[in-house]
């Protein structure tokens, strides 16, 4: 049967594409681009702490980036970075009364880590971005990153609170907990750096698989051609 | 004398203090992402880490006045804190960069101004300057811990670029090239910084 090269070229494309913005593997914000470590490390020792961070990521990320894309091209570059924070500042105000109202008093046990979201690099890299994105692509690109900073920390969490704690959300599974140490940052980082490996292997993997199939295409295609 | 040379060695702990078993890397992992991705090379990373600490230092001295001529003066004025402290950092940003590009020529502070952005608008920075004011620091203490912390955060860099010559060897495995193996390096040196606490772990 031959293929039609045109709708192969377009695969590969589309495919590339895909991968290109896909937030919550290939490009995962946490284990592969290595933002956001701070909250991670610091605070994810938990799976409540980690449900936390995954709700306040998506209030401040997603409207911050919107707002910010709108004003590329009105202000300097240099400036983008200060806006982009001021901006997640405000959003800060209402976004921790909801997180205020949905967990009581377990927001008090993040400490600093809830209010240094506003600096830290999940949210203001995008500042880096030189060009407008399109309003819907930009939205899509917030949430795909609050999906993929989501997992991750949901991982980091519920490892380290079954290790470090022995229990799950509170309550225990493991008595006595086999591995305080993963509560403390040392085990913090132990663990995403683990987790970082995991992601680069599985990463590899599919850009192996990729570029064997476009081999594979390509190769149907000469075949054709030669017949 | 004896009182000026006790509030000296009370300062030369917090220094000391805030440089090891208080480094805000090793044991808070603040301005962690920054650590990894920003610099490239001792000389740039000095330049970095002095406008750092310069924009550490201005921005807790001027959050510490604001804070407690004002906000603490209101009530349920502490939701505004964060917003308080950014937009102070804000203005110290402006202030520190355009001195920086007027006095210093282009060609010493081209890679320093790029970081420039991301030397204030760090979680290191605004870490230090919310945790003096949660552990209701003086001004005095406030700045020495700023500037203490800085200087963690500077050895933090150092050891992570000089690291950077061993952790490319290939010896490692490929998963672990790059971002995992640069985390273990940095979880070593903090459990290095852990024992001088005296814990011990159980593992």
């Amino acid at each position: 049967m031959r293929r039609n090269p045109k709708s192969n070229q377009s695969l590969i494309r589309s495919t590339e594409e895909r991968l290109k913005n896909d937030r919550i593997l290939v490009n995962n914000p946490v284990f592969i681009e290595g933002l956001a470590l701070t909250p991670v490390i610091g605070a994810a020792t938990t799976l409540r702490n980690a449900t936390i961070l995954s709700i306040m990521i998506p209030i401040l990320l997603i409207p911050t980036r919107f707002i910010g894309n709108i004003l590329i091209g009105t202000i300097p570059q240099k400036l983008r970075i200060m806006v982009y924070s001021v901006v997640a500042a405000l959003i800060y105000i209402p976004g921790l009364s909801v997180i205020t109202n949905l967990f009581g008093m377990s927001v008090a046990a993040m400490g600093i880590y809830l209010p240094i979201l506003v600096v830290d690099s999940i949210i203001t890299s995008p500042a880096e971005i030189p060009q407008r994105e399109k309003g819907w692509s930009c939205l899509l690109s917030g949430i795909l990153s609050s999906v993929g900073f989501a997992m991750s920390v949901f991982l980091v969490g519920a490892l380290r609170e079954l290790l470090g704690h022995g229990s799950l959300w509170g309550s225990p599974i493991i008595s006595p907990a086999p591995f305080p140490i993963f509560t403390t940052a040392v085990g913090g980082l132990i663990i995403a750096a683990a987790f970082c490996a995991v992601f680069q292997f599985l990463v590899s993997l599919i850009k192996r698989a990729r570029y064997r199939y476009a081999k594979d295409t390509q190769f149907t295609e000469d075949s054709d051609e030669t017949i | 004398m004896g009182n000026m040379g006790n509030i000296l060695g009370d300062y030369l702990l917090i220094i000391l203090a805030a440089i090891t078993i208080e480094n805000v890397v090793f044991t808070r992992a603040m301005g962690l992402s920054r650590v990894i991705s920003l610099v490239d090379n001792v000389r740039s990373t000095v330049i970095f880490c002095i406008l750092l600490s310069l924009t550490t230092a201005l921005s807790s001295v001027i959050y510490y006045s604001i804070y407690h001529s004002y906000i603490d003066r209101i009530e349920n004025a502490t939701i505004f804190r964060v917003l308080i402290l950014v937009l102070v950092m804000s203005v110290i940003y402006l202030l520190v960069f355009i001195t920086a590009i007027k006095i210093i020529p282009y060609e010493h502070i081209g890679k320093a101004a790029e970081a420039m952005p991301t030397a204030t608008f760090n979680s290191m920075v605004f870490g230090v300057i919310m945790l003096s004011s949660i552990e209701q620091m003086t001004l005095s203490e406030t700045i020495v811990y700023s500037i203490g912390s800085s200087i963690g955060y500077t050895l933090a860099i150092i050891y992570v670029v000089e690291g950077q010559r061993k952790l490319q060897s290939r010896d490692i495995p490929a998963a672990f090239k790059g971002l995992p193996v640069t985390l273990l390096y940095l979880a070593g040196l903090a459990m290095a910084i852990y024992s001088l606490t005296g814990r011990i772990f159980t593992l």
